[in-house]
C-alpha cells in the first residue's frame, strides 16, 4: 500500500507557501493543490491544479490522504456567487470527499471575522457565537457549521482556525491584539493533526492568547502552545489606544465590519488590500520561497515541541517598524 | 395604500395555511412561490418566481413592508439543490430587502439547525447551532446571514427554529416539538408588529408541557403561545415510552433527521432523479406501461404513498404527485413484506386499491421489494394496461433493478 499523504488546499497562497516545506519537514508525503499555478517545493509532495467546486476532481485529490489542512477558498469579501462556488461548495467538497474516504483529520482555516461584529473589549474563546463582519466571514461560519455536522453525524475530527491576521510582522495596535506568527500558524497547525481524538474544535489563531482578546481555555486537549507572544505584547505600543471612537476601531473585526456599516447601498465586491499589506505579503512570500537550511532548523525545533521562539521575525518586525 | 408583506414559499404546506390570515391581519399579501399557488385571494398578488434569480427577487420585494420567507427546500436534499434554493435564494431575499429598505423579515430556520443537542438539554436563543442535515446547515446559514444584515445594516430579522409544525402531533417527539398552525401565526405575527429588535432567534413551538426549548430572553417579541400538545398525550403515549433511548432519533433534538447515516461515513445522499435511467431501462426491457418506484424515508418527505420516480410508455397516464394513502396496507404489499420476493400479478383481479385499474387502466402488475436490513422499505411496481402473464425474464429483471435501488440504499438510510 502506497503511503498516504498529507493533503493541503490553498497551497499557492501565502500561508499554503509558508507551511508546505515544514508540514512535509514534520509529517512526509505531502498532495498540495491550488486553483492557481504553483511551483512545487523540493521533497515529497505531488501537485495539482484543482477547483475545488469541482466535485470529481477534489474526490481523486482526497483519495489516498490521512489529513487535510484545508486553506482553500477565497479569503477576503467578494461577492456572494464568488464565494458560493469557492467558499461554499468547494469546503462541502473537501468535507464530504474526505468522510467518504474515511480521512483521519481535517484541519480547515476559519476566520476570526466569523466573529469579527463581537465588541472590541470582549475576551471570547471557540466558543463565542458566529457574529460574522463580512459575506466572508458568514462562509466561514458556514463552514464551522458544516464542520459540526459532520463531527456530529459520522464522528470526524475537524478543528476550526479562527485565524486574526497571520502576516510576518503586525505593524499597528490592531495587528499587535489579533496577529498570528508564521511560526506559530505552524505550531498551531500541526498541534491539531497531531492531538489525540477532538472531534469538533474551534481555536482561535493568535499569538497572544494571554493578553489579547482571545484564548483557547476551552481546548486545552489541542495543546497549541504560541511561542511568539511574548513579541507581540512586547510590540504593543505603551499607551493603550482608545478603541471605539471610530467604526474600525469598535469591533474586533477591524475594518471588516466597518465597511460599508449602515450604508444600505454599499455593494459587496473585491476589496484589494491595503498597499502596506501587499508589501507585507510580498515579503512574506518571498521568505517562504527560498528554503534556507536555517528555516528548516526552526521548522524542526518547532516539531520538537521547543518553547523557544524563533529570532527571525523580531528583527522583521523591529525593520519594518522603523520604516513606518 | 396598504404595503403588501411578501410571503415566500407560498405554496408549501404552511404558506397555503397562512395566507388567508396574513391578508385578514396585514391588509395585503404578495405570495410566491417556485410551484403553482392557485388562485389569488382578495387582496394577494401573486408572482411565481425562482429565489436564486436575484433581478426576480428584485422585483418582488420592491414596495413590500416586511418579508415572512419560507422559501427554499424544506427537507434534507443533496448539497448542489440546497445551495441553489436555500443559500442563493436566502441570500437574494436578505440582500434585496438591504438595498430596497425592507427593514422586516422573519425567517424560517428550523429545530434542525441545533438538531445534535441531546434531548433533556434546554436550548434558549444563545444555544449554539449544531446542524443535523445539510438542510439544518443551510438553516444554519441563514441564522448567520440574518446576523451580519442586522449587524452591519440595522434591519430586524427573526429567526424561527419551527418545531413541527403540523395540525396536530402525531408523534412521541412532537409531544415536545409542536408548533400549531395558530401558534405559527400568532408567532408571525407577533416578529412582524414587534417594535425594532435586531436579530431574533426564536423556537417555532407552541407552549407544550414536555417543551425543550425556552423563549424567555426573546420575551420583547411578544410571542405567546396558547397552543398545548399534552392534550394529544394520552393518546401518543398511553403507556411507557416504547423508543430505544440508543436511537440516534430518539437521543437527539432532531429526530429522524439525525438518524440516517448516523456514524457511518460512507452515507450518501440520494436524489430520487438517480433512479430515472435504470427505470427508464426497466421499462424497455419489460414493455411495461409504467414503471414505478415507491420508497420511505421520512427524514426526507418520501413516502411509498407517492411515486418516488416514474418512467411512463407514451400515451400511459403519469402517477407523479398521485398519492394513495394506506399503499403499505394492500394484501399484496403485505405479501411483499413478508416473502421479500417479486410478485406477480398476470390479471387485475387481485390489483388494489381499485383506482389503479380504474383510473390507471393497470389489467397486470409485477411487483419488486427494495429491502434493508431485510426490511421493506419501497419496492418497484410495473403496470401492463392489458392481462399478460409475466415470464421468468421479466421477474428477473424487476428483481436486479430492485436490488440495485437496495444497492444505493444501503447506505442512504
Amino acid at each position: 500500500m502506497a503511503e498516504k499523504c498529507l493533503l493541503v488546499t490553498g497551497a499557492a497562497g501565502k500561508l499554503g507557501r509558508w507551511l508546505r516545506p515544514r508540514l512535509a519537514k514534520r509529517f512526509g508525503r505531502l498532495r498540495s493543490t491550488d486553483v492557481a499555478a504553483f511551483p512545487a517545493i523540493d521533497g515529497d509532495e505531488e501537485t495539482a491544479v484543482v477547483d475545488l467546486a469541482d466535485r470529481d476532481a477534489v474526490e481523486k485529490l482526497v483519495a489516498g490522504s490521512w489529513g487535510v489542512v484545508h486553506f482553500g477558498g477565497i479569503s477576503r469579501e467578494h461577492t456572494f456567487e464568488a464565494l458560493m462556488e469557492s467558499n461554499f461548495r468547494g469546503t462541502y467538497n473537501v468535507f464530504d470527499a474526505a468522510r467518504r474516504h474515511d480521512v483521519e483529520r481535517i484541519v480547515f482555516a476559519s476566520s476570526a471575522h466569523a466573529t469579527g461584529y463581537t465588541p472590541v473589549p470582549q475576551r471570547i474563546d471557540g466558543n463565542a457565537p458566529h457574529r460574522p463582519d463580512t459575506l466572508y466571514g458568514v462562509s466561514k461560519c458556514f463552514g464551522e457549521n458544516l464542520a459540526r455536522y459532520h463531527v456530529d453525524k459520522f464522528g470526524m475530527d475537524i478543528a476550526c482556525l479562527r485565524i486574526g491576521w497571520s502576516i510576518p510582522a503586525p505593524f499597528d495596535d490592531y495587528g499587535r491584539q489579533i496577529w498570528l506568527s508564521y511560526p506559530d500558524l505552524q505550531r498551531l497547525v500541526e498541534a491539531c493533526l497531531t492531538a489525540p481524538r477532538f472531534g469538533f474544535a474551534v481555536l482561535y489563531g493568535a499569538s497572544d492568547l494571554e493578553r489579547g482578546w482571545w484564548h483557547n481555555g476551552h481546548a486545552p486537549s489541542i495543546g497549541y502552545v504560541p511561542g511568539d507572544a511574548a513579541e507581540a505584547q512586547a510590540l504593543r505600543s505603551k499607551v493603550a489606544r482608545s478603541f471605539g471612537s471610530v467604526p474600525e476601531q469598535r469591533w474586533q473585526g477591524g475594518p471588516f465590519p466597518a465597511m460599508g456599516y449602515r450604508d444600505r447601498s454599499y455593494v459587496h465586491k473585491y476589496d484589494p488590500p491595503p498597499p502596506q499589506v501587499l508589501a507585507l505579503i510580498a515579503q512574506g512570500q518571498a521568505e517562504a520561497a527560498k528554503p534556507p537550511a536555517r528555516k528548516a532548523g526552526a521548522a524542526k525545533k518547532a516539531a520538537g515541541k521547543s518553547a523557544q521562539p524563533p529570532k527571525k521575525p523580531v528583527k522583521k518586525t523591529a525593520k519594518t517598524a522603523s520604516k513606518r | 395604500m396598504t404595503q403588501p408583506i411578501l410571503l415566500t414559499g407560498a405554496a408549501g404546506v404552511l404558506g397555503t395555511w397562512l395566507r388567508p390570515h396574513l391578508i385578514a391581519r396585514f391588509g395585503r399579501l404578495r405570495s410566491t412561490d417556485i410551484a403553482p399557488i392557485g388562485p389569488a385571494l382578495a387582496n394577494e398578488e401573486i408572482v411565481p418566481c425562482d429565489l436564486a434569480d436575484r433581478k426576480a427577487v428584485d422585483a418582488l420585494v420592491a414596495g413590500a413592508r416586511a418579508i415572512v420567507h419560507l422559501g427554499g427546500i424544506s427537507r434534507e436534499d443533496t448539497f448542489d439543490r440546497i445551495l441553489h434554493a436555500n443559500f442563493h435564494g436566502t441570500y437574494n431575499v436578505y440582500d434585496s430587502a438591504r438595498c430596497q429598505r425592507v427593514d422586516r423579515i422573519v425567517f424560517a430556520s428550523s429545530n434542525h439547525a441545533i438538531g445534535f443537542h441531546p434531548v433533556g438539554t434546554v436550548l434558549d436563543a444563545d444555544a449554539p447551532q449544531r446542524p443535523d442535515s445539510l438542510y439544518g446547515v443551510s438553516k444554519a446559514f441563514g441564522e448567520d446571514l440574518a446576523r451580519y444584515y442586522v449587524d452591519k445594516f440595522g434591519m430586524d430579522i427573526a429567526c424561527l427554529r419551527i418545531g413541527s409544525a403540523l395540525p396536530e402531533p402525531n408523534n412521541i417527539r412532537a409531544l415536545s416539538t409542536w408548533l400549531s398552525y395558530p401558534d405559527l401565526f400568532r408567532l408571525i405575527a407577533a416578529c412582524i408588529e414587534a417594535p425594532h429588535f435586531g436579530y431574533a432567534v426564536l423556537y417555532g413551538a407552541s407552549d407544550n408541557d414536555n417543551l425543550w426549548w425556552d423563549n424567555t430572553k426573546m420575551s420583547h417579541i411578544g410571542y405567546l403561545p396558547e397552543d398545548n400538545a399534552a392534550a394529544w398525550r394520552r393518546r401518543i403515549l398511553p403507556g411507557a415510552d416504547p423508543r430505544d433511548p440508543d436511537d440516534p432519533a430518539t437521543k437527539f433534538q432532531g429526530g429522524m433527521y439525525c438518524a440516517p447515516g448516523y456514524m457511518n461515513r460512507r452515507y450518501v445522499i440520494v436524489d430520487p432523479r438517480d433512479f430515472a435511467k435504470p427505470l427508464a431501462a426497466l421499462r424497455a426491457k419489460l414493455d411495461a406501461a409504467r414503471v414505478v418506484l415507491r420508497l420511505d424515508a421520512i427524514e426526507r418527505g418520501w413516502s411509498v404513498d407517492a411515486p418516488l420516480a416514474e418512467d411512463c410508455a407514451a400515451g400511459a397516464r403519469s402517477m407523479r404527485g398521485v398519492t394513495f394513502p394506506g399503499l403499505r396496507g394492500t394484501p399484496a404489499i403485505a405479501r411483499l413484506a413478508a416473502e421479500r420476493a417479486p410478485i406477480a400479478q398476470n390479471d387485475g383481479t387481485a390489483i388494489d386499491p381499485a383506482a389503479l385499474r380504474e383510473t390507471y387502466g393497470v389489467r397486470a402488475r409485477l411487483l419488486a421489494p427494495v429491502l434493508r436490513r431485510d426490511a421493506l422499505i419501497g419496492w418497484i411496481e410495473a403496470h401492463a394496461a392489458a392481462p399478460r402473464k409475466w415470464s421468468d425474464a421479466d421477474v428477473k429483471a424487476i428483481g436486479a433493478a430492485a436490488k440495485g435501488v437496495s444497492e444505493a440504499m444501503k447506505n442512504a438510510v
